[in-house]
């Protein structure tokens, strides 16, 4: 295979070098048109009415005023809601129940922003007020308030075994116990929220602000009881999505309401507050964990116990990902995860979904075993990570009945503690240190799938020779506008520049499952590389006749130019082809590969340098490393700009970034950049960041690539928690690290002795 | 938002002559970034009439006085920050005016609007019906309270937002205020109020006067200064913490002391005690320490802030080491 051939050192043309965004500029100089500069003739501006309850039940709705007002064209309650649950969601687009404060509750259209605000006013709405629980232990409780009949668990807990853990923990030398929480925190999303619909009697079109418009169709559909035909999405810029833009949410079918029943289109966009509080925000989690090692410095069981807080409405999703079962060899493993209902705003994935939170609640305790053991955290690692031939899980099961191939988190670590000079961390944590500031160093591992999934594309070679990549993949700042343009430029041998992308659009591309979990690349990335194969192959057939009916075989294409492998002069331009042949096209659909007994997996490490300021409890990072395995890079980059983002976006979480709520009415009081508190550019200077790219290959990916958007999210919290630890004594287990948690752990340390590690 | 009427009067006494009895009805407006990007987008607030002053001119730039600046109500943040003539003889002010918001607040912000800006106080700003909304509760007394006051509270917790207002306390400034029937002056250590003198306000300022010019005293000769401010992120935020400080040194001993805390009082506070424990001392790690605790002697932490009080005994404490 060709394929084969590029990966044994074959020379890459376009692959692996450095290319700016195909669209950087179109995106910079305001030209790309997001779903938000999209305008459509006789288009009406819907807005959504929020509850002020934090849980309710709607008694009563009047939008009799609101409708009467001259210029409202529109107005939807939970009565015009067809009764379709959303995808991964326990609402439907509008419920006759609130269960968070801000919850939509009406829809209303008009010919204008106005007109559409002094409308919400005029609905009169009359409520049952109903005890809420915002924490998640306290809604697991039988006596606490019921947001559903069945109770406010979603499903059974789910439990993986492996191994006995109690026998495990009498086996061990030590055991200790630990909580981890990381809180309620933004999903990041900078465009928010906006769709647009437009109906042509039983035909929709939906422009969206979407990850994922597969599966918006398919909520879209379902909701309306069309056939999939009858339903086209559009996303063709994103203004990025970090998972929030990955399930459905009701925005998009409380847009296609009010344009059904107000017959005209309808723009409805998010304002900044209603983006945080009703998008997908990342999930609180409380992970409860007890690991016991040997004196051999190996680790022989752990067992956790996480409760997830879902919010209102989210179905999907726990708290748990794959670190506990996946970076380590540990012979005796339980995990088991609650995931609760709560009255705080819905919560979805958000980059790396739960795995950041795993991340730091795993990486923390290992870093406290090891401290417990006067073990050094590295070596402790090295010795216990999983490495390529060790067994793993395939599926979702505790038992290992597969077999991990190309893992290097090994290099990972070892590549990261050799740029972060590992050795100068502090022997003893926080001793031997002069003066107010205190530095240390901190290590995180991490570990997740490398996408794949069903992908695909189709692709239209023109009579000029030029090309068009229509997917229905989204590109959400990752660059697959740039990418895959370059997988089909490296396979057919053409330059990128004749090669466009159509990205987002469920009519013009085969269906695609949407554009999260790492999965863009090695879906859709191997579908374009298949699709192009296909276009080589019948232009190369086509070019024979014109080549003294040259063998295909002995044909190769580059730069645009078609000859005679080993005689260059025998040649022949692919416009030239193109205009006797006319069109191809080629279409291309794949599925997960993973099959066999091989398990390929992504893995990273990350070591911060901190300097934690003994008087006034700030922490700032010095220098950071972040080692990934990626297979081989596509696009060096677009690579670091994943890396670095990633890392950042991991990072804000340790600052302050928090949405907070009240406990006495369960608003979330810091809807706002101000108080939210997202870091700026200042607060994290790119320059002390360094991305290391860890040399490996996919057998899975197109050319050796493995994805990679979400992984540089999880280990920021942990790797600074270990950090602040090294550099100070004191082990931070709720996130953020605020200067109160700081100076507290500072004062109440005068009192106990400093350990060794 | 609320529908408004807006006026844009020629002249200063036009806008007094519109000001009305009542705070909130007739509201006044300068830069905007408090009053209509917050109080009002916000719906805290529904005035029936705007009336803008950014543009009066006699209330915009800075003048020469006799040993002091007189600078207008209406003059830009970044323009103070900027200024030759400010940097030389109130060091103290452009170094805190530096320190507000952004650069595109700076631009935007005036010096009066900074020192009559409403409270940050998350329940303030979400509605809640507080003392400052003309409710009798401080929901951050057992709320989400790790931002509010350690010093002077109660009955309302808030604090002081304004970063300006520390300096010019130090430097011993005073508030020229007008209103339709005549003016006044008043230093500007009497100009902020705590919630004991008046619950709803956070100035002295009736519903008919303009704060029309603030007289900084040129900083005594000899004086150093420096504003030290903590806050969760490098920028674009209010104050956990901050200092004005200033001393006048002979010798290296300390003749007189100037301490003004921003960010843990409802008002700028001037921690006198920690100016008296100065006095006469040469400025060293052991007078700045003690200095530093002086300054919150008498903090009474709520659930959630006693970090502040550490916090700031450090900043104190660093903020003198460094005129040192
Ligand atoms: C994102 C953000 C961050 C900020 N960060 C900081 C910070 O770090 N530090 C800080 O100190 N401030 C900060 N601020 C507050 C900002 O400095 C003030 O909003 C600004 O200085 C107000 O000036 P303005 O001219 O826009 O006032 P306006 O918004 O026009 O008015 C503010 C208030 O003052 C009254 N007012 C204005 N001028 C007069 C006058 N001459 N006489 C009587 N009353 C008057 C108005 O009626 C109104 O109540 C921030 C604000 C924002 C929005």
């Amino acid at each position: 295979m060709g394929q084969q051939a590029n990966r044994s050192g074959g020379s890459l043309k376009v692959l692996g070098k450095r290319l700016p965004n195909l669209d950087a500029v179109e995106r910079v100089t305001g030209r790309a048109k997001y779903v938000g500069d999209i305008d459509i003739p006789g288009m009406l501006v819907g807005r959504a009415l929020r509850s002020a309850q934090t849980h309710a039940r709607i008694v009563s709705i009047d939008t009799s005023k609101a409708e009467a007002l001259p210029g409202v064209k529109a107005v939807v309650t939970y009565k015009d809601a067809p009764k379709v649950a959303l995808w991964g969601h326990r609402g439907y687009v509008l419920n006759d129940r609130v269960r968070f404060r801000g919850e939509a509750v009406a829809g209303v259209a008009a010919v204008d922003a106005e007109t559409a605000e002094k409308a919400l006013k005029l609905i009169a709405i009359q409520y049952e007020v109903l005890p809420f629980v915002i924490d998640p232990e306290e809604a697991m409780k039988a006596t606490a308030s019921k947001l559903f009949e069945d109770g406010n668990q979603e499903g059974q807990a789910r439990i993986l075994t492996r191994g006995d853990v109690a026998k495990g923990f009498t086996e061990s030398d030590k055991v200790i116990e630990r909580m981890y929480h990381c809180p309620t925190m933004w999903s990041g999303s900078l465009e928010p929220r906006c769709a647009i619909a437009q109906w042509d009697g039983d035909r929709l079109t939906l422009w969206a602000s979407t990850q994922a418009p597969g599966r918006n169709q398919d909520n879209l559909c379902a909701l309306f009881n069309l056939p999939d035909a009858n339903v086209r999405v559009i996303a063709s810029y994103v203004g990025s999505g970090f998972g929030t833009k990955s399930a459905n949410h009701m925005d998009e079918g409380l847009t296609a309401l009010l344009a059904r029943k107000a017959r005209r289109p309808v723009k409805l966009q998010y304002s900044r507050e209603e983006e945080i509080l009703d998008s997908n925000t990342r999930f609180e989690t409380k992970f409860y964990a007890k690991v016991g090692v040997k004196k051999d410095m190996s680790l022989h069981s752990l067992d956790v116990r996480c409760i997830t807080n879902l919010g209102a409405y989210h179905t999907r999703l726990g708290g748990l990902g794959n670190h506990c079962t996946h970076v380590y060899r540990i012979p005796n493993v339980r995990t088991e995860q609650y995931r609760v209902h709560t009255n705080i705003p819905n919560t979805g994935p958000t980059r790396g979904v739960g795995d950041p939170q795993e991340c730091f609640g795993l990486e923390s305790l290992i870093d406290e075993i090891a401290t417990e053991m006067g073990w050094e955290p590295l070596e402790f690692r090295l010795k216990n990570i999983k490495r390529t031939g060790d067994p793993i899980a395939r599926g979702g099961a505790g038992t290992e009945d597969g077999r991990l191939v190309t893992q290097v988190l090994d290099k990972c670590l070892e590549e990261g503690a050799a740029r972060i000079q590992w050795s100068r961390r502090n022997a003893t944590p926080g001793a031997g240190q002069t003066g107010p500031k205190m530095r240390g160093i901190g290590v995180a591992a991490t570990e997740r799938g490398g996408g794949g999934g069903q992908g695909g594309t189709t692709i239209k070679v023109f009579k000029d020779g030029s090309v068009v990549l229509f997917f229905a993949s989204t590109d959400i700042g990752t660059g697959t506008r740039t990418t895959l343009p370059m997988i089909a430029a490296e396979t057919m041998g053409v330059p990128v520049s004749s090669v466009r992308a159509v990205s987002g659009d469920t009519e013009l591309a085969p269906y695609e499952g949407g554009s999260f979990g790492n999965r863009t690349l090695q879906g859709t990335g191997r579908a374009v590389e298949a699709a192009s194969r296909e276009c080589l192959r019948q232009i190369l057939a086509a070019a024979g006749p014109m080549l003294n009916n040259a063998a295909p075989a002995d044909l190769e294409m580059q730069d645009g130019v078609i000859r005679v492998k080993g005689q260059p002069d025998r040649n022949v331009a692919l416009s030239a082809v193109m205009v006797r042949r006319g069109n191809i096209v080629a279409t291309s659909i794949t599925n997960q590969p993973q099959t066999g007994m091989d398990v390929e997996r992504t893995s990273g490490a990350h070591f911060a340098e901190v300097e934690v300021d003994r008087e006034t409890g700030k922490v700032q990072v010095l220098k950071y490393i972040a080692a990934h395995d990626l297979g081989r890079p596509m696009n060096l980059t677009i690579v670091e700009n994943q890396l670095e983002g990633g890392t950042i976006q991991g990072l804000a979480l340790t600052q302050g970034e928090e949405m907070r709520f009240d406990p006495r009415t369960g608003a979330c009081l810091n809807a706002n950049f101000l108080d939210l508190k997202p870091p700026t550019a200042l607060d994290f200077d790119p320059r002390m960041l360094e991305a290391i790219v860890v040399e490996n290959e996919s057998i899975l990916g197109p050319y050796g690539a493995k994805g990679l958007g979400e992984n540089p999210t999880h280990p920021g919290m942990a790797a600074i928690a270990n950090a602040i630890f090294n550099a100070a004594g004191i082990r931070l287990r709720e996130v953020p690290f605020t200067r109160a948690d700081i100076l507290k752990a500072l004062s109440e340390q005068q009192t106990t002795p400093g350990r060794t590690a | 938002m609320e529908n408004f009427s807006y006026s844009r009067p020629a002249t200063l006494k036009e806008a007094t002559a519109q000001l009305g009895k009542e705070h909130g009805k007739i509201a006044i407006m300068a830069g905007g970034t408090d009053i209509y990007g917050g109080e009002m987008k916000d719906n805290l607030l529904a005035p029936e009439r705007l009336v803008h002053i950014k543009h009066l001119k006699e209330l915009q730039g800075i003048r020469q006085g006799t040993g002091s600046l007189r600078i207008g109500a209406s003059t830009l943040l970044s323009d103070i920050v900027e200024s030759p003539v400010v940097q030389k003889q109130a060091p103290l002010l452009a170094m805190a005016a530096g320190k507000i918001g952004t650069l595109q607040i700076r631009n935007m912000g005036t010096l009066g609007g900074n020192l009559c800006q409403r409270p940050r106080c998350w329940y303030y700003r979400n509605n809640y019906p507080c003392y400052k909304h003309g409710g009798n509760a401080c929901f951050s007394a057992i709320g989400e309270n790790d931002q509010h006051a350690i010093l002077l509270g109660g009955p309302s917790f808030i604090v002081h937002p304004s970063d300006s207002a520390p300096a010019l306390v130090a430097l011993g400034a005073s508030a020229r205020i007008v209103s339709g029937t005549g003016e006044r002056t008043v230093p500007l250590d009497k100009f902020f109020v705590t919630p004991r003198e008046n619950v709803r306000r956070e100035n002295v300022l009736l519903p008919n006067e303009i704060l029309a010019e603030i007289d900084v005293p040129n900083a005594p000769a000899g004086s150093k200064a420096i504003y030290v401010k903590e806050m969760v992120r490098e920028v674009w935020d209010f104050a956990l913490c901050s200092v004005a400080a200033m001393v006048t040194l002979k010798d290296g001993v300390v003749q007189d002391a100037r301490i003004v805390l921003g960010g843990v009082a409802p008002v700028p506070y001037r921690a006198v005690k920690a100016e008296a424990a100065l006095k006469g001392k040469t400025l060293d790690e052991a007078s700045a320490t003690a200095a530093g605790l002086a300054a919150v002697d008498g903090a009474r932490p709520l659930s959630k802030n006693a970090y502040k009080i550490p916090l700031t005994q450090a900043v104190v404490k660093r903020a003198l080491l460094s005129l040192a």
